[in-house]
């Protein structure tokens, strides 16, 4: 990885990683992320970690309706009706 | 399935529920939050402040689909106009408790500076696997950064990242363009980032 390069293309491209991520780029503009992307190590870093903050928050476990919840929206059926 | 006019796909069993209701079968009222309830109380619980919100919001929103269901004409998915409805019930109570106006997020101040700390690799977590690292303290820390997003924000992060909503659906739910949904995601999962960098760097 070349750490020493100019990094005047990486608030341009930074701008760009979650539409890159989720495949919303064109061909070419995805060519240019990826090009500067295996020669700037800083993006590449915020790259994955943007991803698997994306996944993290994807797998978070939904909680059970709470039964007294249930209860008043039958309820609410029942006498709104 | 029957074709929607515009995206998606009116699935056969919420298409016979509309029916039924507009029938006048209110027995299938009770099938309608069976089925929709898991889903609002969850959505509530990512976008309201307390357990308590999330509870009034499913509340209010059932109210409002009761009340507005016989009108539903399958311009978008039954499940995504009852988000529709969540999403509107919860500006309304944001509007109603007097919230302060939140501050925007800037990209500026999201951007990692390159020369003041460099990091050049990956930091381990980026590369664990999800079931690793997603225990009962790292979810609450992500709930808690996500809480702390401003609600326009919120909202996008929850339907696009967490709701499984595509770009145009979230755009139609919330009434925004698809380049503002962008945008608000963008910026929303950096924040979201930001904070779970700053939770492993200070890890003992």
């Amino acid at each position: 990885m070349n750490t020493d390069h100019n990094h005047d293309m990486c608030k341009a491209y930074f701008a760009k990683l979650s539409e890159f991520i989720d495949q919303e780029l064109g061909d070419d503009v995805c060519r240019d992320i990826q090009k500067h992307l295996e020669s700037c190590g800083c993006c590449n870093a915020c790259l994955e970690t943007l991803k698997k903050t994306i996944q993290l928050c994807a797998n978070i476990k939904d909680k059970p309706v709470p039964s007294e919840l249930s209860r008043k929206l039958k309820h609410m059926i029942r006498h709104r009706i | 399935m029957i074709k929607n006019n515009t995206q998606g796909l009116v699935p056969d069993e919420d298409q016979a529920l509309i029916d039924g209701i507009k029938r006048g079968e209110t027995g299938l009222f009770e099938t309608l939050v069976d089925k929709y309830s898991p889903r609002l109380y969850n959505f509530g619980l990512k976008i309201c402040k307390s357990r308590e919100d999330a509870e009034d919001l499913v509340q209010e929103s059932f109210i409002n689909i009761f009340r507005y269901v016989k009108d539903f004409r399958q311009e978008a998915s039954l499940k995504n106009w009852m988000y529709r409805i969540a999403a509107s019930v919860c500006w309304k109570m944001k509007r109603k408790t007097g919230s302060i106006k939140e501050k925007d997020l800037s990209l500026e101040e999201l951007m990692p500076d390159h020369h003041a700390s460099p990091e050049q690799v990956p930091p381990a977590w980026a590369h664990e696997p999800v079931a690793q690292l997603l225990n009962q303290e790292l979810s609450g820390q992500i709930q808690n950064a996500i809480s702390r997003l401003p609600t326009p924000y919120r909202l996008v992060l929850v339907l696009r990242d967490m709701e499984g909503f595509s770009t145009d659906e979230t755009a139609d739910i919330l009434s925004i363009t698809p380049a503002n949904v962008k945008v608000r995601l963008h910026r929303a999962r950096l924040f979201v980032r930001d904070d779970l960098k700053e939770y492993y760097e200070h890890r003992p």
